[in-house]
């Protein structure tokens, strides 16, 4: 791996190169803010794509001092462990209050506070700042043992490996189609809960059938969307103890099986940019135009499917260059599952981006409805307010905040797949070559990502 | 004479088509697959860095020093292209710097022309700020 003060100084390098970027932004949106010269927006997208560019040069070129990266051996999937805490408990606790509260006549934004907030926003985000706490809370763990003794008497039936991990891409490109589905549809109220219910039971199935440790590190969606946000953490807990460093170390780790892997990873990207899409006026304009013949809920099904084909079109011909420029014999899809994981700092970046702020707003709403479940005004001494607002002379800040977010997290990227190309194939040319076509990619998803900030996206500047 | 066949072949890393280090004995299907694994490689030079990374501790002496030929082939490849891309780091302010004139001028309404004449004057000192740069060796010890 790249050492640690050579990355700090590849980060600053690109913060410095970013700062004209970032200019260039404010000049664009300041709120009020008197400037002089309107900067052309073409300057932020293709400073931003030099800046991935160069780092590319750099890391590549000086970063491949030692002949090749001890081999890892240590392996990705954290062991399902069959113990569970109190903590999984309550979490099941809260499942079953979350499925009956709406019903109850509680309070209905408890799923959808649950759902979009705290697993789609809040818990990601702690894992890849700071470190999973999904295995601790996996209502699943309470209901492993549970399958596993109802399946006992049965004739085994394996896991079949054509599945892979497709289960898990289709329930997390179906949750990216319910976040973005027109208000008063399935992301809320009792409907949400129903879907939570069917979710808890088809899983539950799925453990019956097939066993719980299985179904649960393969097919089931938040165990493993948690795990991958989890190695981009900064911290890396290494034989019992705990380093902080340079963050997505732990992807080097993070061993992908398969082109339905690769399909999860691209999935985790595009979900984090489809939202973000949708809610510019392209975004709107298309689900519009697309819509009028089949309606809004159709349109959106339509663009999320040729949205995430696209993506992984583009990833899948990048694979293909990579096997041409590296001359390797492997398949396509077996070096796309090597270097896959690059694509990771990226989603987390844009995951922050959007969310950061979002989150903060949303705070008192996600205390309100955890401590009153029933809606029966037991929060109410509290005094907390609906939403925090953030006062619109923030813009520029959060703007810059934005940015910055974003570019460090395509030179992690850079970093990154510098260190899994070396891994990846046994000559160091290979791997520099290997990161061409990545290193295109990546500057594609740059211009992008800075378009989709440019055209302020939800969270994003206000 | 490495020298200049890696040089020639880093330009060829950008079009993707060349050879690294382009030794006649590696043909791409004369490779015989890893005697070990039998997994398959391209290039003598692969198998040869494959056998000396992940069957490291079998080695046959012949296997040792093809491996280790290997690496300091790869160590040259890598030097040159050191080199280059720090040539291209230093002319790189060059280049901005012109790419910053052009916009004031743009801003300032001049015509375009007169920002089209410094072409040949930016493009000369990035070349010779490039050639100054990469021609010259880095310290010893640095791969």
């Amino acid at each position: 791996m790249v050492s640690r003060p050579f990355g700090v100084a590849i980060l600053l390098l690109a913060f410095s190169l970013a700062a004209p970027v970032a200019a260039a932004h404010m000049g664009h949106f300041g709120d009020g803010v008197e400037t002089r010269w309107e900067m052309p927006p073409w300057i932020l997208w293709s400073s931003g794509a030099l800046v991935v560019a160069l780092s590319f040069a750099v890391v590549g070129a000086f970063a491949s001092r030692a002949s090749r990266p001890a081999r890892s051996t240590a392996t990705v999937t954290p062991p399902l462990t069959r113990a569970f805490g109190p903590a999984n408990v309550a979490a099941l606790l809260v499942l079953g209050i979350l499925v009956a509260a709406p019903f109850a006549g509680g309070a209905p934004e408890l799923p959808g506070v649950l759902v979009w907030l705290v697993l789609w926003a809040a818990l990601p985000m702690l894992a890849y700042l700071y470190a999973n706490a999904w295995p601790r809370l996996d209502p699943f763990a309470v209901l492993a043992p549970l399958a596993d003794r109802l399946r006992g008497g049965r004739a085994k039936r394996p896991y079949p490996e054509r599945f892979g991990s497709w289960p898990a891409v289709l329930v997390l490109l179906a949750l990216v189609g319910l976040e973005v589905a027109p208000a008063s549809a399935w992301h809320e109220g009792t409907r949400l809960s129903i879907l939570i219910l069917a979710y808890v039971l088809l899983s539950f199935a799925g453990m019956v059938v097939f066993g719980s440790t299985v179904y649960r590190t393969r097919a089931e969606v938040f165990s493993r969307s948690m795990r991958f946000w989890a190695a981009c953490s900064p911290r890396l807990v290494e034989d019992g103890r705990v380093r902080w460093g340079l963050p997505a170390r732990g992807l080097a780790r993070l061993r992908l099986d398969g082109y339905a892997d690769v399909a999860f990873v691209v999935a985790l990207l595009f979900g984090v940019s489809f939202d973000a899409f949708l809610a510019t006026r392209w975004g709107s304009a298309a689900a519009a135009a697309v819509g009028n013949g089949v309606g809004p809920s159709l349109a959106h099904l339509i663009l999320l499917a040729f949205g995430y084909a696209s993506f992984l079109a583009a990833f899948t011909a990048c694979a293909v260059a990579i096997r041409r420029v590296s001359e390797s014999l492997e398949s396509p899809s077996r070096l796309a599952a090597k270097l896959a994981a690059s694509l990771l700092p990226i989603a987390v970046a844009y995951h922050f981006a959007h969310n950061a702020f979002y989150l903060v707003e949303q705070a008192p709403r996600i205390a309100t409805t955890l401590l009153d479940p029933f809606a029966m005004g037991w929060a109410s001494g509290l005094g907390l307010p609906a939403s925090f607002a953030i006062p619109v002379s923030w813009a520029p800040a959060a703007a810059l905040f934005q940015i910055l977010v974003i570019m460090a997290g395509h030179v992690l990227a850079v970093i990154v797949a510098h260190d899994l190309a070396l891994r990846a194939f046994p000559s160091r040319i290979q791997g520099i070559r290997s990161e061409l076509p990545l290193t295109a990619v990546m500057v594609l998803y740059t211009f992008v990502g800075l378009w989709l900030l440019g055209q302020g996206a939800h969270g994003g500047p206000l | 004479m490495p020298e200049r066949e890696s040089a020639a072949s880093a330009e060829g890393a950008a079009a993707g088509a060349m050879t690294a280090t382009g030794a006649p004995e590696d043909d791409a299907r004369a490779t015989p697959p890893c005697p070990r694994c039998g997994e398959r490689f391209s290039r003598a030079r692969y198998l040869a860095l494959h056998a000396g990374i992940e069957h490291a501790d079998d080695l046959a002496p012949a296997e040792r020093g093809a491996y280790e030929a290997a690496v300091a082939e790869e160590d040259v490849w890598l030097a040159s292209l050191r080199r280059r891309v720090k040539g291209g780091l230093a002319a790189l302010p060059i280049v901005l710097t012109y790419l910053f004139i052009l916009v004031l001028l743009h801003l300032a309404q001049v015509p375009l022309v007169f920002g089209l004449l410094l072409i040949p004057v930016t493009a000369a000192c990035a070349a010779i700020v490039y050639h100054l740069v990469s021609t010259r060796e880095l310290q010893p010890g640095y791969n």
